[in-house]
C-alpha cells in the first residue's frame, strides 16, 4: 500500500523554478529570472544562510572576464585564448568546447545585475576593473602597469574587492521577494519518466521534511570539498578546515546521480598550494602567487624551471606545478619542504599579498594579525591541499547547449558542473532566460504512485539514523567521515597507483555495507552530518573508481597515476562518465567531441 | 566525546553579547545553538568550525573571538605565548 504524500512530508511547496543552492550561481539565476518582470515563482533552497553560504563568501579574485570587447566571442580553441588560460590545451576534450564558446560569447551577460546590486566591477569610465590578470602565456596574477597606470595587455582580468559580493547578492535576492528557504538541504530529486519534477529537502534546524514541486530545477550546489582531510589540523576540525567552503558535501552530485544524470571526470581532484597552518592560498603571503618559493637546497623554483611551469606542466595555479610537476617526466621532482619567502619578494609583490590578504575571507587577515600584524618576516611552509572535485575539473555532465543534465528539466551550473564561478554567472543568466521560455509550455506534473514511492524511500533513509539509538555499535557521522577521508588520503590522494586504489574501493564498500547502516544521529544537526557522510562515501567511491579507469596522467597533479605517469594521446578528448542504472553505478569512457 | 576538550572555535563573551543572534542566524557550519534561558547564542559544535571568522566580524558588540587550533597557530609561525587572553583585536579585557 502506498502512503499518502501528506503523511510523508511536513509540507509541499509548488514553484515554477526551483534553485538548489543559494551560492553565487543560485543567487544570480534567481535575480535574472525575476528581473524579466514575467510572472515566475522562484524558490531558492540553501543548506546554510544564503548571504553567507557557498564558496563565494568572502572570496576575492574569482571573476575572470575578457577585458576587451574584441575578445568576446573569440573561439576558445583559438591560440590566443588558449595561451591565456593555463593548461587549456590539455583540458581539451575534458570539457565541452561548445559550451565554453557559448559561455565566453556571453561572458559579460551578468554585468548589469552586478552593477545593479552595487558591486564595483567597473571603473568610472565603464571599463572592467582589473586587479589581477591572465597575461598572455605568462604567470597568473602578476600585473604589470604601463606609464599611465593601466595594466599592460592582460587578456582576461579579474575584478577584485569581491569579499562582500555574496552578501550583496543574497540581500538582493531577499529584497526582490524571492522565496528563500535557508537551512534546507537537498535530499533527493524526484523524477517522472526521466524528467525532474521536484525535490525533497530537509530543514536542518527544525527537521521539517519538504517536497518542493517544480516545473524546472537548477542544480547549483557547488563543488565537493569534503573528499580529503586537511591533515595538519586536529580532529574533528580537520574535516571542516577546508580550503573551500566545507558546507559543500557533494549532495547535489549525488542527487543528480540518483536521479539518472551522468557525472564526469570524477577522478580529477583540484590541488592547491597553501600556506601551512592557514590553509588558504593567499594566506602565507600568497605563497603560490607572489612570493618566491625555495626548496631545501635554497634554489628558487621559479628560476629553476622558467617557462616550463606553464607551458609544459599545465595546471591551474603555478604554485601547484612548482611543487609537483615542474617536469611532466618527473612529476614528483620537488616534493621536499618548500618555503615561501617574503624577504626575497619585490615591494610591489609584498604589497599585493597584503592587499589580497586584507580582502580575502577574514581568516587570512586574522592569521596575519595573530602573527604580529602584516609585518611577519618569517617564511611560511607551502603544502599541497586537495581541495576537492568541481573547481574547473569534473562534476555533473551537461548534455545540451542549455546546460541541461541527462535528466530533463534539471539544469546545472557553476562548480557542480566543474566550471568556474565566472562561467557560473554566465550560465545562471543563460539558464534563467531559457527557463522563462520553457515554463510557458510546461505544466506542473501530477504526482503518481511512483513519485510518492520515491519520496517515501527518501524519507526512510534520511531519517533512519535518528531512530537508531539502540544500535549495538553506534557510529558517529563525523568519525565515519574522518575514516573515509583518511582512506582517500592514504589510498587515493595525488600519487595514485592501482593496488592502493583497489584497496580504497574495497574499504569504501566495507564502509557502505558495514558502517553506514549503524550511523546514529542524536538530533537534526547530527542528522545533517549523517546525510552528508553518505554523500561523501558515494563520491569517494566514484573518485577511486574513475581514478582506476583512467590509465594515464593528465593535468598533473589533478590526476597522476604512478603506474602510468605519462600523458597518453589515446585518452585525448576522453571522459569517464558514471551513471546509475537500476541502483548500480555504470562507468563508461566517452568522447565529448 | 572525542577524548580531548575542544578549546578552539568561536568564544562568546557573555558580558558583551546582546543576544542579537547574527552569529546564530548566519554561521555557514551551524556551530551555534540558542540558549533560551539566557537568550544568547552558545557554541555547540566548535569542532565543526571552519574558521571563516564571519561571526567575529559581523558581531555588532565584538563579543566573539574565534580561537584558532594550536596546530594551525604553530604551523603558521605564530607563538601562542604572545597571544593575550580576551579579544585579540581590541585588546579589551
Amino acid at each position: 500500500m502506498v502512503t499518502k504524500l501528506d503523511n510523508l512530508v511536513d509540507g509541499t511547496i509548488e514553484t515554477d523554478f526551483l534553485i538548489i543552492g543559494g551560492g553565487l550561481v543560485g543567487s544570480m539565476a534567481a535575480l535574472r529570472a525575476v528581473q524579466s518582470g514575467k510572472n515566475i515563482d522562484v524558490t531558492v533552497i540553501d543548506k546554510a544562510r544564503m548571504e553567507y553560504s557557498g564558496d563565494g563568501v568572502g572570496i576575492d579574485n574569482f571573476l575572470q572576464l575578457p577585458l576587451h570587447k574584441e575578445d568576446i566571442g573569440k573561439d576558445v580553441s583559438g591560440s590566443d585564448a588558449r595561451k591565456a588560460t593555463f593548461g587549456a590545451d590539455r583540458m581539451k576534450g575534458l570539457k565541452s568546447a561548445r559550451l565554453d564558446a557559448i559561455a565566453l560569447k556571453n561572458a559579460h551577460i551578468s554585468l548589469p545585475i552586478l552593477d545593479e546590486i552595487g558591486t564595483h566591477v567597473r571603473e568610472d569610465d565603464g571599463s572592467i576593473k582589473v586587479v589581477q590578470g591572465y597575461r598572455k602565456g605568462t604567470v597568473w596574477g602578476r600585473l604589470e602597469y604601463d606609464e599611465n597606470g593601466k595594466p599592460t595587455d592582460p587578456l582576461f582580468g579579474t575584478f577584485s574587492r569581491g569579499s562582500d559580493l555574496k552578501v550583496k547578492l543574497g540581500t538582493a535576492v531577499r529584497k526582490k521577494g524571492i522565496r528563500v528557504l535557508d537551512r534546507t538541504m537537498l535530499t533527493s530529486i524526484i523524477t517522472k519518466d526521466g524528467k525532474a519534477i521536484g525535490a525533497t529537502a530537509l530543514n536542518v534546524r527544525t527537521g521539517e521534511f519538504l517536497f518542493l514541486k517544480a516545473r524546472v530545477l537548477l542544480l547549483a550546489t557547488g563543488a565537493m570539498t569534503r573528499l580529503y582531510p586537511y591533515p595538519w589540523a586536529p580532529f574533528p576540525n580537520r574535516l571542516f578546515y577546508t580550503l573551500m567552503s566545507p558546507v559543500l558535501d557533494g549532495g547535489g552530485h549525488v542527487g543528480a546521480l540518483n536521479a539518472g544524470a551522468k557525472l564526469y571526470c570524477m577522478e580529477m581532484c583540484t590541488v592547491y598550494v597553501v600556506s601551512k597552518g592557514m590553509n588558504h592560498s593567499s594566506g602565507g603571503g600568497a605563497c603560490n602567487w607572489f612570493f618566491k618559493m625555495y626548496n631545501s637546497k635554497g634554489e628558487c623554483l621559479e628560476d629553476k624551471y622558467p617557462e616550463k611551469i606553464v607551458t609544459k606542466a599545465g595546471g591551474m595555479i603555478p604554485g601547484v606545478n612548482f611543487l609537483f610537476a615542474p617536469d611532466m617526466q618527473n612529476a614528483g621532482a620537488e616534493r621536499d619542504v618548500i618555503m615561501s619567502a617574503k624577504g626575497k619578494a619585490t615591494p610591489d609583490e609584498v604589497a599585493a599579498v597584503y592587499f589580497v590578504a586584507a580582502t580575502e575571507p577574514p581568516k587570512a587577515l586574522k592569521f596575519h594579525q595573530l602573527a604580529g600584524g602584516l609585518t611577519n618576516e618569517n617564511p611560511v611552509e607551502c603544502v599541497p591541499v586537495l581541495a576537492g572535485i568541481g573547481m574547473a575539473t569534473g562534476g555533473v555532465l551537461r548534455e545540451n547547449e542549455y546546460s541541461e543534465t541527462g535528466v530533463k528539466n534539471l539544469f546545472a551550473a557553476g562548480n557542480v558542473t566543474g566550471s568556474g564561478s565566472t562561467r557560473g554567472f554566465t550560465w545562471a543568466c543563460l539558464i534563467a532566460d531559457h527557463v522563462l521560455e520553457l515554463i510557458q509550455d510546461q505544466n506542473q506534473e501530477t504526482i503518481g504512485r511512483d513519485q510518492t514511492e520515491q519520496i517515501g524511500e527518501t524519507r526512510k533513509w534520511v531519517f533512519a539514523p535518528l531512530s537508531r539509538k539502540t544500535a549495538y555499535y553506534e557510529i558517529n557521522p563525523l568519525e565515519l567521515e574522518d575514516y573515509v577521508r583518511q582512506v582517500n588520503y592514504n589510498y587515493v590522494c595525488i600519487h595514485k597507483v592501482k593496488p592502493r586504489l583497489e584497496r580504497a574501493i574495497a574499504l569504501i564498500r566495507l564502509v557502505k555495507k558495514g558502517a553506514v547502516p549503524l550511523l546514529v544521529a542524536n538530533n537534526i544537526h547530527e542528522l545533517m552530518r549523517a546525510i552528508e557522510v553518505q554523500n561523501i562515501i558515494e563520491i569517494s567511491e566514484l573518485h577511486a573508481q574513475s581514478s582506476l579507469i583512467r590509465e594515464e596522467s593528465r593535468l598533473v597533479p589533478i590526476h597522476y597515476r604512478e603506474d602510468y605517469p605519462e600523458l597518453d594521446p589515446k585518452w585525448d578528448g576522453k571522459i569517464i562518465t558514471a551513471r546509475k542504472v537500476a541502483g548500480q553505478v555504470k562507468y563508461s569512457v566517452e568522447s565529448l567531441y | 566525546m572525542y577524548g580531548v576538550e575542544i578549546n578552539y572555535g568561536p568564544k562568546i563573551d557573555e558580558r558583551y553579547c546582546s543576544g542579537c543572534g547574527a552569529c546564530y542566524e548566519n554561521c555557514p557550519m551551524d556551530v551555534f545553538g540558542w540558549d533560551e534561558q539566557k537568550e544568547m547564542p552558545v557554541t555547540v559544535y566548535p569542532g565543526e568550525c571552519s574558521f571563516c571568522c564571519f561571526c567575529e566580524i559581523m558581531c555588532p558588540e565584538v563579543a566573539i573571538d574565534v580561537r584558532i587550533p594550536l596546530h594551525n597557530l604553530l604551523d603558521f609561525g605564530i607563538s601562542p605565548v604572545k597571544l593575550r587572553p580576551g579579544s585579540d583585536f581590541l585588546g579589551r579585557d
